[in-house]
């Protein structure tokens, strides 16, 4: 876990870290935001600013790595060390304090933090430079969240509410528990590297419009026929991508809710497992979850823009009204408008981030939902990935087709928008952009 | 202070006076009696099984029932138990509360699976009470034929529920017997509840209608001991949406034939059908109660207010306790009660209903009014005199033996356990579900009746408070001493058995009533017993509670007095009348000894309003909802219209009207014929559509001898930079017809959201100016907002000069009316003002100055809506008349206990954080904002308070830093009464409390007149809020209240509203020489005449 460099110089020693203590940090903050049921948008963010922090530290240490000060949107260079520290724990421990200002059941993360700071002192590390460490990621913890506060996520809490109002084709709340619909303010989220919420607009759902020869209808019909003749295969893939925070299940007066991971944790899943395949550092691992939440951060952002102006009705409540009173979909329909698939947006993004770090045809075993009962499903690329992700949506019957076809698109033109205007590299990275470029 | 101080005192010591009586004896009134006095050693006991548990099958903790009645005809009541895994059990009353277990012998353990409801009856008519057990059978959904045992004579009996007929395979939960056809025999209603998955359902899908064969409830008739299903032709829903957990029978019409109240679960409504005496029922809920229980369990009918008619009380869930509440309760959203509503099932709300019957086929939600509408997870409810005092109790039994409710075994435990037990064997392993869900044992309640709808919980001083999981319970004359003990059936403990140990003054009539042909028990039988001005009434239907039944020998009880007169009328209409009975004795009165069909003590119909046709007047409410922006309020602010102008705009001698239009509907004018109303379209108020019409007057502002017009302008809806505030003065041109004034009013430096104007000539210059008053400031509720004195310079052109006349008038808080009359004597108009969270503020006019008096009633801090000044004792002087709150909420306030609001930024995000909490009996604020409510405005609780189990017991202090609090506005409410303040002349005023029918809703219209003509001035009011918050619950049970002046200015506590009856949300009242005019909201004007 720790490995020693150095001859030893006295009783202390220098300490580098391995990327194995940032995956573990990930997965502490993936439970706690399982734990607190953080909706998936929110979860974007608090994946996007956790990463940004401990990258920031560990780019000052590698040369080769540049800061992302001035090219994310406000975010000024964070103050240089100014004592002899470890970056590596200083990362680390950023990622970690930054963690808990970010969720709620904070004891969970900060007992993990001091028995980690315990084993430091076991390991030898000198404790003067743990302390100075410990200092500094507070000291960055706090220069990023003068900059996090400023994204109007404060604001947008008690922003107005979504108004239901009855009228035909328009979002209302979905069973067995009819929850308001979530973050209908998420577009007004400052985004980390698009310009703003609307600059990759979807095209728009179709209209409306329940004409046997239209096509909104034939898309409703496509949704109900698919979900009543699925192959065991299709169920398996779309439960493997369900990634619902909070599936309510009702059993009379007693009821209990299961968790997931949101979309966004799966693909910090993902992007784990890329970085232990290709025995990532931890600048590069931190790089790898860094590109990968801010491709979804700014996903999520751009497909909620559209969610709350399109107001989509749920395949669900379109069946249950006009065709099949007694018809229920795969998955437990989440609560927000059905145009774009969020999971669609935001797994082409993650794809196009993580190609562009770990190459075209990076193939891996995905395990990220063994620990919900789901199997290990394998995959050829990321793209393909992030393909059957998208698709799972109609298999779950939670959303039309357009919705995911051009959330996809979305998603492309965010991820592409992303890998093309941020540099995390000195030099770009070569695999990543002609990757990208053989996928036009 | 002090006077109010006095009052309060005086009202409570009326109010404890019965229950000191009681606090004499040592033992309590109930005594627990042990296993070993009583011989009664039942326990329905439950095990876990894998199979079989509150997951596999969601009624498993609703446990069983109790059934009193004499089987061996020896004059002492015996005790049937209904187990549901074990065997029933009936013992045998050997007196002096030994019992003796018979099961075996007699044959009634029973054979099928889950045994829920019990009923005794004498089902085939032949002198002895039968038992009818209900089933709900096994898991694989056999085994569950109901069983009915009948009564062979001699303490044996046989099972013959098929050969009835009554072997219905249904997930019965009860039966109750009555003769719904007057056919001399009895019929049974049999409730079953749905087996359908509760998580399964469409909520659009309309399922009531549609019969389904084994979840359906049935009405079925008895032809020469058959029962057969009548339920399709006698109009009974049965669907697979019912989930009935309650049959309750009795005559809620008073017209001798039995209605019946089904009580049923989940997110379908009650049902109340009323006996069409043709074998059908029409089923009336929906017009007759305004607000019902969501998941309601229990009922029981029965007269808690001695008007002879019954009243309903309903169970529900709602926990009594704070840290319960916070712990295991969840309220419907807005969305979710609209989306109900909207569906058909409609108003539900989480508590305890009392509904009021007012005679007239409603009924009276008063539940938070009583204080009887949280009593934790319940099961029965029974209403019967605990104590014999002539008013009967409310006993609820409750408790579940897990709470299946708690938040964070929902959120966060049960999640944790399902994840492992997955990765374990891929299954849901229940077991470890469910043994970590919390258990609490809960004290049951008794609601002890004072006897002016005040109830309070003596279970504690009554001895009833063992803490328990108990369900169906009935109570009984177990010793034939004279008052009632009780019985309850509890899981997974013992069954209580209580004594009642009554020993005073008070005095009984217990009746043994024989019918005539198979209805042998007479059920259906009304019994009044007379005794000076006052009548004690009950019904004889056996089946009460939850899955119970109870003693089949009536007993009524009543303080010592004069002599009593009986009336029975039988279920035929014949009627018995027995003069001069002899009280604390059993009376046997037989049906075929009786004679005459007439009552003898009828009803007087005494009637003063008689109501015209709806007009075409009518308001239309616009869609908006606050509690999407303002999320910690519980009443929305965009409701309180519309007012009205009255006066004459063209001169020809009859008044006309101006009615103020909604958001988006432009005022109505409407010039009076003579007989009728016609609107004049008029472009210029359609110019305005989008402001709020609230205050509006006619006045003479430019001093041309005709009425102009000035209208508020406010609500909730709109910022303070939209010109829709800007309040209108319309000036007449002489014909009636209004030109815009353009002036920006009330004043010229913002627009703000008013909600009053009164024209006064305040300075004596022979004009009249104007006090207009800001209601609130939107999107920032709670900030203060001011009043406003403009003065008219002659021409009808207003100039602000509030902060040179009256500078209290800045920020004084938000005003919501005010009435101008000279309250001190000298000649000049002075002003009443007040509003939410204000005092009645009295501002003293002296030289065109006015001085705020800093007096009693400025400290009654109210949520008060209206104002009326009149003269009520015929002193001569002025006196205020205040409508406020009311007493029927959930709210509670008092100088001790105050409500009050914390106002600040807490979470820094620019936006106003109005946390409203009530004052526990500590002194200390707690929110009534659940956890994740409160959450939703302000993230930081969610990290301070990481489960509900860390949020229980915080109040503000623990939520909020000192220095927030410090910085926080607070404001305060201690009065939620609706008041009358009179007046000794020089201005200061003693304050009465209106009677209890004034209490019911919030008052928002005031007015008064001499209505019976007797001199005096009696008061008409009206009010109802329905836009609140699901979890308070909306205020519907004013039905409009007329309060009779007995001639000193106190007035009479009849419930008769003497033909003054109006539904909806009344916001304004007007009285000319001989009419009624009823404004309401999102409705037409009503007129009535009045005699």
């Amino acid at each position: 876990m720790i490995g020693l460099i150095g001859a030893c110089q006295g009783p202390k020693k220098e300490i580098v870290l391995e990327s194995d203590m940032l995956h573990h940090a990930v997965q502490n903050l993936t439970d706690v935001i399982v734990h607190d049921i953080f909706s998936p948008p929110v979860a974007s963010r608090i994946y996007a600013y956790t990463s940004i922090t401990a990258y920031e530290i560990l780019a000052l240490k590698d040369s080769s790595y540049k800061s992302l000060a001035g090219q994310l949107n406000g975010l000024d260079p964070i103050p240089a060390p100014t004592q002899k520290i470890n970056y590596d724990v200083a990362a680390v421990d950023a990622y970690l304090l930054a963690s808990i200002k970010l969720i709620f059941s904070e004891d969970k993360i900060i007992q993990y933090r001091e028995e980690w700071h315990r084993d430091l002192k076991k390991q030898g590390i000198d404790e003067e430079i743990l302390d100075n460490s410990i200092a500094y990621a507070q000291g960055v913890v706090n220069h990023i969240f003068d900059w996090a506060d400023k994204d109007n996520y404060k604001q947008t809490r008690t922003f107005q509410k979504y108004t239901i109002t009855g009228e035909e084709g328009i979002w209302q709340p979905t069973p067995p528990a009819y929850i308001e619909a979530i973050e209908p303010h998420w577009g007004k989220i400052r985004p980390f590297v698009i310009d703003s919420s609307a600059q990759f607009k979807a095209k728009g759902p179709n209209k409306f419009n329940l004409e046997k020869e239209n096509i909104f209808y034939k898309q409703v019909v496509e949704v109900y026929e698919t979900v009543n003749n699925l192959s065991t295969e299709q169920k398996e893939i779309a439960a493997f991508w369900d990634c619902n925070p909070y599936v309510m299940n009702v059993h009379g007066h007693v009821m209990f809710a299961t968790k997931k991971i949101t979309p966004g944790g799966h693909w910090m899943g993902i992007a784990k497992i890329a970085c232990e395949k290709d025995k990532a550092d931890l600048v590069k691992s931190a790089y790898a979850y860094t590109l990968t939440s801010i491709a979804i951060a700014d996903g999520f952002i751009s497909c909620w823009d559209e969610k709350y102006r399109s107001n989509l009705i749920r395949p669900e409540t379109v069946i249950n009204k006009h065709i099949d009173q007694d018809w229920l979909p795969l998955l437990q329909t989440p609560p927000f408008p059905e145009y774009p698939s969020g999971h669609s947006v935001i797994s082409s993004a993650a794809g196009i981030a993580l190609t562009s770090i770990f190459g075209a045809s990076f193939g891996f075993m995905d395990d990220t939902e063994e620990k919900y009962g789901l199997p290990t499903r394998t995959f050829s690329s990321f793209v393909a990935a992030s393909e059957e992700a998208a698709i799972s949506r109609l298999y779950g019957g939670i959303h039309f087709m357009p919705a995911i076809t051009d959330g996809f698109e979305q998603g492309k033109q965010v991820g592409k928008f992303i890998i093309e205007n941020i540099e995390f590299k000195e030099q770009p990275a070569n695999d990543g952009a002609v990757a990208f470029s053989s996928g036009h | 202070m002090n006077r109010y101080i006095a009052i309060c005192l005086v009202l409570m010591l009326a109010a404890c006076s019965p229950s000191e009586e009681k606090k004499a004896t040592t033992t309590p009134l109930f005594e627990l009696l042990p296993v070993e006095t009583t011989g009664i050693d039942f326990i329905n006991q439950l095990a876990f099984d894998e199979n079989f548990n509150v997951y596999t099958y969601r009624n498993y903790y609703n446990g069983g029932g109790v059934a009193i009645g004499d089987i061996n005809n020896d004059g002492l009541v015996d005790i049937y138990f209904t187990s549901n895994l074990g065997d029933n059990k009936l013992y045998l009353n050997e007196g002096d509360f030994k019992f003796r277990d018979i099961t075996n012998e007699a044959g009634v353990a029973g054979t099928k699976g889950w045994s829920t409801g019990v009923t005794m009856a004498d089902v085939n008519g032949d002198g002895l009470l039968d038992i009818y057990v209900c089933n709900s059978g096994d898991l694989a959904g056999d085994n569950k034929q109901n069983e009915l045992f009948i009564n062979q004579g001699n303490s044996t009996f046989k099972e013959e529920a098929s050969a009835y007929g009554l072997d219905d395979l249904g997930y019965s939960t009860h039966a109750s017997f009555f003769d719904f056809d007057k056919d001399g025999d009895l019929d049974v209603y049999l409730l079953n509840n749905s087996y359908q998955a509760i998580g399964s359902f469409n909520l659009e899908k309309s399922e009531r209608s549609k019969r389904d064969v084994l979840g359906g409830d049935k009405l079925l008739k008895n032809n020469d001991g058959i029962f057969t299903d009548v339920s399709e032709e006698a109009g009974i829903y049965g669907s697979i949406i019912g989930f009935g957990l309650g049959v309750t029978i009795g005559d809620v019409n008073k017209d001798g034939w039995d209605d019946i109240f089904v009580s049923n679960d989940f997110f379908e409504r009650d049902y109340l059908y009323i006996n069409n005496q043709d074998g059908t029922f029409s089923e009336i809920l929906t017009t007759a109660m305004q607000s019902i229980s969501g998941a309601s369990m229990g009922a029981d009918l029965a007269d808690i207010n001695n008007d002879s008619y019954p009243d309903l009380f309903v169970t529900e869930m709602l926990p009594d306790q704070y840290s319960r509440l916070k712990t295991v309760t969840t309220f419907e959203n807005w969305d979710k009660y609209r989306y109900n509503v909207k569906n058909g099932y409609h108003h539900q709300f989480t508590r305890n209903m009392l509904q009021l019957n007012n005679r007239d086929n409603t009924f009276s939600e008063i539940g938070r009014f009583a204080g009887v509408e949280a009593s934790d997870w319940s099961w029965g409810a029974l209403i019967f005199d605990m104590d014999n005092d002539g008013f009967k109790d409310i006993f609820v039994s409750n408790g579940i033996f897990q709470d299946l409710t708690n938040q964070d075994y929902l959120n966060y435990v049960s999640n944790e356990e399902v994840i492992k037990s997955i990765l374990v064997n891929n299954k849901v392993n229940y077991k470890k579900l469910i043994d970590i869900i919390p258990s609490n044992a809960v004290s049951n309640k008794a609601f002890l009746n004072d006897g002016k709808y005040n109830f309070h919980d003596a279970a504690k001083e009554l001895g009833l408070d063992s803490l328990s999981f108990s369900n169906g319970a009935a109570y009984a004359d177990l010793d034939n001493d004279g008052d009632l003990d009780l019985v309850v059936n509890n899981v997974n403990m013992p069954a209580f058995v209580y004594r009642n140990n009554l020993n005073s003054n008070n005095r009984f009539i217990r009746l043994v009533l024989v019918g005539e042909g198979k209805n042998t028990f007479a059920y259906g039988a009304q019994i009044t017993a007379f005794t000076g001005d006052k009548q004690y009434y009950v019904e004889q239907q056996p089946a009460r509670g939850f899955q119970s039944s109870v003693d089949h020998r009536p007993l009524i009880g009543m303080p010592a007095g004069g002599p009593v007169d009986i009336q029975v009328r039988w279920p035929s209409g014949k009627i018995t009348y027995q003069k001069d009975i002899k009280t604390n004795q059993t009376l046997t009165l037989k049906e075929v000894d009786a004679g005459s069909t007439t009552l003898i003590v009828g009803e007087k119909a005494d009637v003063i309003f008689t109501k015209k046709a709806e007009t075409d007047m009518v308001h239309v409410e616009n869609d908006f909802v606050d509690f999407y922006r303002d999320r910690l309020i519980y009443h929305m602010n965009s409701t309180e219209g519309p007012k009205m102008a009255v006066g004459d705009i063209n001169g020809d001698g009859i008044v006309d009207f101006y009615l103020g239009g909604a958001k988006g509907s432009a005022g109505q004018l409407f010039v009076s014929s003579g007989s009728k109303f016609l609107k004049k379209e008029t472009d210029v108020f359609e110019k305005h559509k989008e402001s709020e019409d609230l205050g509006a007057v006619f006045f003479d502002a430019d001093n041309d001898n005709d009425l102009d017009l000035y209208v508020c302008s406010g609500g909730s809806e709109f910022s303070q930079t939209s010109s829709a505030l800007k309040d209108r003065l319309y000036i007449n041109q002489g014909d009636g017809t209004f030109v815009d004034s353009e002036q920006t009013l009330p004043i010229t430096k913002k627009y703000i959201s008013t909600s009053v104007v009164i024209p006064l000539d305040y300075d004596g210059d022979g004009d009249l100016d104007l006090f207009v008053g800001e209601r609130m400031n939107p999107f920032q509720y709670g900030m203060p907002g001011s009043g406003y004195i403009l003065n008219n310079d002659g021409t009808g052109k207003f100039k602000d000069v509030t902060s040179t006349v009256a500078p209290a008038l800045s920020n004084i808080g938000m005003i919501t009316t005010a009435q101008a009359a000279d309250l001190n004597g000298d000649g000049v108009a002075d002003l009443v003002i007040t509003g939410e969270y204000m005092g009645i503020q009295i501002l003293i006019n002296k030289n065109g100055k006015f001085t705020i008096q800093n007096d009693n009633l400025s400290q009654l801090k109210g949520w008060w809506h209206s104002l009326h000044l009149v003269d009520l004792n015929n002193d001569g002087h002025t006196d205020i008349v205040a409508g406020n709150h009311g007493l029927n909420s959930r709210f509670k306030a008092s100088s001790d206990q105050p409500i009050k609001l914390f106002i600040g930024d807490f979470d820094n995000n620019g936006t106003l954080d109005p946390i409203l909490t009530k004052t526990n009996a500590n002194g200390k604020a707690y929110p009534y904002a659940l956890r994740h409510n409160l959450a939703e405005q302000l993230k930081f609780v969610m990290k301070r308070f990481p489960s509900y189990e860390s949020f229980k017991e915080a109040s503000i202090e623990d939520i909020l830093s000192p220095e927030q609090i410090k910085a926080a506005t607070i404001l305060e409410v201690n009065t939620l009464a609706t008041m009358a303040f009179i007046n000794d002349g020089k201005g200061h005023f003693s304050m009465r409390i209106l009677p209890f029918k004034s209490q019911l809703s919030p008052i928002y219209a005031i007015t008064s007149g001499d209505f019976n003509r007797d001199g005096f001035t009696d008061l008409l009011m009206g009010g109802n809020l329905y836009a609140a918050k699901p979890e308070v619950g909306r205020y519907d049970a004013s039905f409009g209240a007329y309060l009779e002046n007995k001639g000193d200015g106190t007035f009479l506590e009849s419930q008769d509203n003497k033909g003054f009856q109006v539904h909806g949300e009344i916001r304004d009242i007007f009285v000319d020489e001989k009419s009624v005019y009823v404004v309401r909201n999102n409705a037409p004007v009503l007129i009535f005449s009045y005699r």
